[in-house]
């Protein structure tokens, strides 16, 4: 038989579907969802930023530009006013100005000074990891501060503060996607493989779990967490609370998953081989259908993260010194804020493009688990 | 039909029994209880409270009694109708919830019958028209409609009705009918109003819905009893209404329940941004004072509005699929 | 009794559109059938039989594409000749013949209705649409086809959900659907293959009492040659998108020509096989697939005569033997 994968028909390449593998053919139907493959793009990126965030951003999150309160986001340009070609790009610098009528003190571009950008900047330094010590990061400059997404009320760098919050949301969703499985397995697990009245009183918690409205059930947990714990305690026991209602959508799937071939012939002959409870369990059952699991999870991790989002939002989830997406937008909460920084809403620019992201990636992620299907 | 119904008040009255048991133990789970939290914002303005205050304070709210007592006193209220007391407005539950339960059950349904009408006709239209230039647009609506949170859309619109026409897109009425009696002008009023909210508690249940209705119509319109049906030369429009288009309801008709509960899952925050008179806000702000029979009550508010639907989609599917009813029969 | 051609099918070319590369499905497609009589179409799974009969009516799914040939199709009472490939597949002129003119049985009993209607009102619909009769009138007449094709009550019958119903019944009620309108032409597509051996045998006289009573022509596919036996006049045979052999049913069955007939015929239980203790002759190989159909004539990587230099150069054409006897095979002629 021929090995080569295509064939060709009528002048045109045509892909051998019916000797290729399954592994062959769900890569196949992956690659050829482009969303699904920029999705992928996406989040590699994502995931770059929360591990290298302190090189990434420029500046601590906590470190102020007491110069450039609420200042606009600084443009970085390659031409000059004069249209002049920069090879090195630079950002202009800038005059606080009284404003005639309100008498509020605002940033003014200073289109005749030019400040240029350093690439490998050497300034705060920092602990990668809380390991490595280091002062480089991707950019900055020697005189004054770059911010490129502009500062918030009290001038901290919303740009560097975005980065550290891409890591600490992510994390939320991370982790909370592998409690969510954690408990998910379980207790489908338990519920599926035994039956009975395990299986009844499973059902009946979950069942129980989603008559109650998600979001308000979030809010009291939350609500009731301790004002003195520290942000890091709290971040423990937002991921709980949250794990802790989001597993029924898996576990569900797992228990049906697993009552159905419970029956299958390929369980039986394991059986009949003399194959242990466990050996049968995670050697033949769960990987038959462990790539709709990890479909499950794809789709579940925007979920977290958006749940993560509006807690924080509302100052219900985590604080400060932690930075997630929603403890950033907590500051565009009212609009009077809203009218004078908009670009606090870039945070939420960050979240849209995550959650499509994680979307696409599991849409061409559930495709793929049924190569053949049209 | 009557066997059922009653079948499903009693498994309803159970799970409110737990609820309210599970909203109990939520409602006391923070530390401390509204009378430390009152002293705490007291204090924090500069009044000094003696222990003795305090301890009268909560024998007079009753607080001093052991939990069991507080949560059997809870439900016995209940049970005659009595909502317990909001210590923080000093007037009784029911009239602080009075005229916000009508406008959220006002603003949860508008927004579910939005989220279906809309889901239900750009589905078909979808999966109808696959990849076409109408479909890809509604397909990528459709993702950042599931992408954007509630209150990021919300904060959106409010920015741009400031910018744009410097008018404020919150609230639902207009300042000069607040408090006004009923009247058609009001009443016009609140439609104008009305629409913001809707369409961001809805946003994400329609791109959910109008997905699973496409998917779904496209799984149907290749199936046998398709072809079937067409082979006997039923007219297509007729024939895509009546066989596939109807099949595919099942699945959205089924989930109207948990739809309701996501809307009211979302409105608490979209209330608050958009600052509604509606529950909400008022929800969070209970939370956070530990006004706890005024939380209590809501949460079980919410969770009847949720049973609710659940029942709704129930009776609906019965009467979309007659192997529903069959099933019920046996 | 005067020969009266109803349908003429003449070189029909059907393609998958794939990965946007057209794959052929059905090569080049001929036969003939005249009124009053049936046609056995044969062939193994995916030989292009089920998708010939959908482009009958133009069924087919929006993959599948006719790309060459015509269906020639003689309306009754002095009308005009339809080229049914030339027709919109979505128009008015297809549905007055789908389900009128022309019906059509699925394989499928569970699945051909839809489960939300009763079966009364799936087969009312259909009368409703080529009859201008009142709703009553198609109620009765319903209810009279149900008792016709052997449903017990059919009154109670009407009212009943598919589900309600078993194979063989569903079944019946398909008959009665699609002979509602006195159509002439039926095809039935595999429609005793889901069915058990008893209820077959049913449902195959049922049909056979059908066409006597009215006149129908018949195409009826199957994969069962045995089954085929029983109903055609006529019998087509089909290998990989094209047909191989045709003929009278007596002379295929007592003269088969093409090895694939031969060994198709070998592959049928018969009680003189069972006596002699002779195994039943399984044809070597297996269908290859739609990617790697053999150049010349599709058949020879199984065929036990296999000439070099001759089958593997073009596909034979079809060559009358004897009268109506056509075969497609470089050993004859």
């Amino acid at each position: 038989m021929a090995k080569e994968g295509h064939i060709k028909v009528d002048g045109k390449k045509v892909q051998r579907i019916d000797i290729a593998t399954h592994r062959q053919l769900m890569w196949w139907k992956f690659r050829k969802n482009y969303m699904a493959m920029i999705a992928a793009g996406i989040l590699g990126i994502f995931l770059i930023i929360s591990i290298f965030a302190e090189f990434i951003a420029p500046y601590s999150s906590g470190l102020r530009n007491t110069r450039y309160l609420a200042g606009p986001p600084m443009s970085v340009h390659l031409f000059d006013a004069k249209g002049k070609f920069h090879l090195r790009p630079f950002i202009y610098g800038w005059v606080n100005k009284r404003d005639p009528v309100t008498l509020a003190l605002i940033p003014v571009v200073d289109t005749s000074k030019q400040i240029p950008l350093s690439i490998f900047h050497r300034g705060e330094s920092y602990k990668l990891w809380g390991l490595f010590k280091s002062n480089l990061h991707l950019f900055g400059v020697n005189e004054g501060m770059v911010n490129i997404f502009g500062t918030d009320q009290i001038g901290r760098d919303i740009f560097s503060r975005i980065m550290y919050a891409t890591r600490i949301s992510l994390s939320v969703g991370a982790i909370g996607v592998f409690f969510v499985f954690i408990i998910g397995l379980l207790m489908g697990g338990i519920a599926g493989y035994f039956g009975g009245i395990a299986d009844e009183l499973i059902m009946r918690l979950m069942e129980f779990l989603r008559s109650i409205p998600t979001l308000p059930l979030w809010l009291a947990l939350a609500a009731a967490l301790p004002r003195d714990w520290s942000a890091l305690k709290v971040y423990v026991a937002i991921l709980l609370i949250l794990s802790s209602v989001g597993w029924t959508n898996l576990g569900r799937r797992v228990r049906s998953k697993l009552l159905s071939i419970r029956e299958d012939d390929f369980v039986l002959s394991a059986r009949l081989a003399g194959c242990s409870d466990a050996r049968i369990i995670f050697h033949h059952m769960l990987p038959s259908f462990m790539s709709y699991i990890i479909v499950d999870l794809t789709v579940s991790f925007p979920y977290i993260i958006l749940a993560e989002t509006a807690l924080s939002f509302l100052g219900l989830g985590l604080r400060e010194p932690i930075v997630s997406w929603g403890v950033l937008l907590y500051s565009a909460q009212n609009i009077h804020a809203l009218a004078e920084i908009p670009w606090l809403l870039i945070t939420g620019l960050f979240v849209v493009i995550a959650v499509l992201a994680f979307n696409f990636m599991g849409d061409g992620l559930r495709d793929a688990a049924d190569p053949l299907a049209k | 039909m009557l066997n059922l119904i009653m079948r499903r008040i009693v498994t309803t009255l159970v799970t409110l029994f737990l609820i309210s048991v599970v909203a109990f133990i939520i409602i006391q789970l923070p530390p401390g209880d509204y009378v430390d939290a009152w002293a705490g914002k007291k204090t924090q303005g500069g009044t000094i409270i003696t222990q003795a205050e305090l301890n009268n304070m909560r024998v007079r709210l009753g607080l001093d009694k052991p939990l069991y007592q507080q949560y059997f006193k809870w439900i016995g209220d209940l049970m005659k109708g009595n909502l317990g007391f909001s210590f923080e407005y000093h007037r009784p539950v029911a009239e602080v919830i009075g005229e916000r339960l009508s406008m959220t059950l006002l603003i949860a349904f508008s927004t579910l019958a939005f989220t279906y009408i809309l889901a239900i006709a750009l589905g078909v239209y979808s999966a109808v028209k696959q990849y076409s230039i109408g479909d890809n647009i509604a397909t990528v609506l459709g993702y950042i409609g599931l992408a954007t949170p509630g209150f990021l859309f919300a904060l959106i619109l409010m920015y741009l009705g400031q910018k744009w026409f410097g008018m404020s897109v919150g609230g639902l009425f207009s300042f000069k009918f607040q408090g006004a009696p009923w009247s058609w002008a009001k009443f016009r009023d609140l439609l104008g109003h009305l629409w913001v909210p809707v369409v961001v508690l809805g946003m994400a249940g329609t791109a959910f819905q109008l997905r699973t209705m496409r998917a779904t119509l496209l799984d149907e319109l290749n199936k046998m009893y398709v072809t079937s049906a067409r082979s006997g030369g039923i007219p297509e429009f007729n024939l895509l209404m009546r066989y596939p288009v109807r099949m595919a309801l099942n699945p959205i008709v089924a989930t109207l329940g948990w739809e309701l509960s996501k809307i009211i899952s979302g409105a608490p925050i979209i209330g608050l941004v958009l600052s509604l008179p509606t529950l909400g806000p008022l929800y969070i702000t209970a939370l956070l004072d530990q006004d706890i029979y005024l939380s209590g009550a809501l949460i079980l508010i919410y969770c009847i509005l949720v049973i609710i639907g659940t029942f709704i989609s129930d009776m609906l599917l019965m009467i979309l699929d007659p192997r529903m009813r069959m099933k019920e029969r046996s | 009794m005067e020969k009266k051609i109803l349908l003429q099918v003449k070189n029909l070319q059907i393609s998958w559109l794939f990965d946007k590369a057209l794959i052929p499905i059905v090569y080049g497609v001929d036969f003939n059938l005249e009124s009053g009589k049936v046609l056995g179409l044969v062939g193994e799974s995916a030989c292009g039989k089920s998708v010939t009969a959908l482009s009958l009516l133009r069924l087919l799914a929006k993959e599948l594409k006719i790309v060459n040939g015509e269906i020639l199709f003689w309306e009754h009472n002095g009308g005009e000749t339809i080229d049914i490939t030339k027709l919109e597949s979505r128009g008015k002129d297809i549905r007055k013949i789908r389900g009128g003119l022309v019906s059509m049985i699925f394989q499928e009993p569970m699945s051909s209705f839809s489960p939300l209607y009763t079966i009364g009102y799936q087969i009312m619909e259909v009368i409703l649409l080529h009859s201008e009769i009142s709703k009553k009138e198609a109620q009765e007449r319903t209810i009279e086809l149900l008792n016709k094709v052997g449903i017990a009550d059919a009154r109670n019958s009407f009212k009943s959900y598919p589900f309600e119903f078993s194979g063989g019944m569903r079944q019946r009620a398909m008959i009665a659907k699609a002979i509602s309108c006195n159509p002439s032409l039926l095809i039935a597509d595999e429609p005793t293959t889901a069915l058990d051996v008893t209820i077959q045998a049913q449902i195959l006289n049922l049909m056979r009492d059908m066409q006597h009573e009215f006149g129908t022509s018949i195409i009826f596919i199957s994969h069962d040659l045995g089954v085929v036996g029983q109903m055609a006049d006529e019998i087509a045979i089909m290998y990989m998108g094209k047909i191989i052999e045709r003929g009278p049913t007596k002379e295929i069955f007592k003269n088969p020509n093409h090895p694939y007939t031969i060994k198709l015929l070998d592959a049928i239980p018969r009680l003189g096989n069972l006596e002699a203790r002779r195994r039943l002759e399984p044809i070597r190989g297996s269908v290859p697939g739609l990617f790697n159909r053999p150049h010349g004539c599709t058949f020879n990587d199984r065929c036990d005569y296999f000439m070099s230099g001759i089958c593997g150069a073009s596909f034979p054409e079809l060559k009358e033997i004897s009268e109506n006897h056509f075969v497609a095979c470089y050993l004859y002629g």
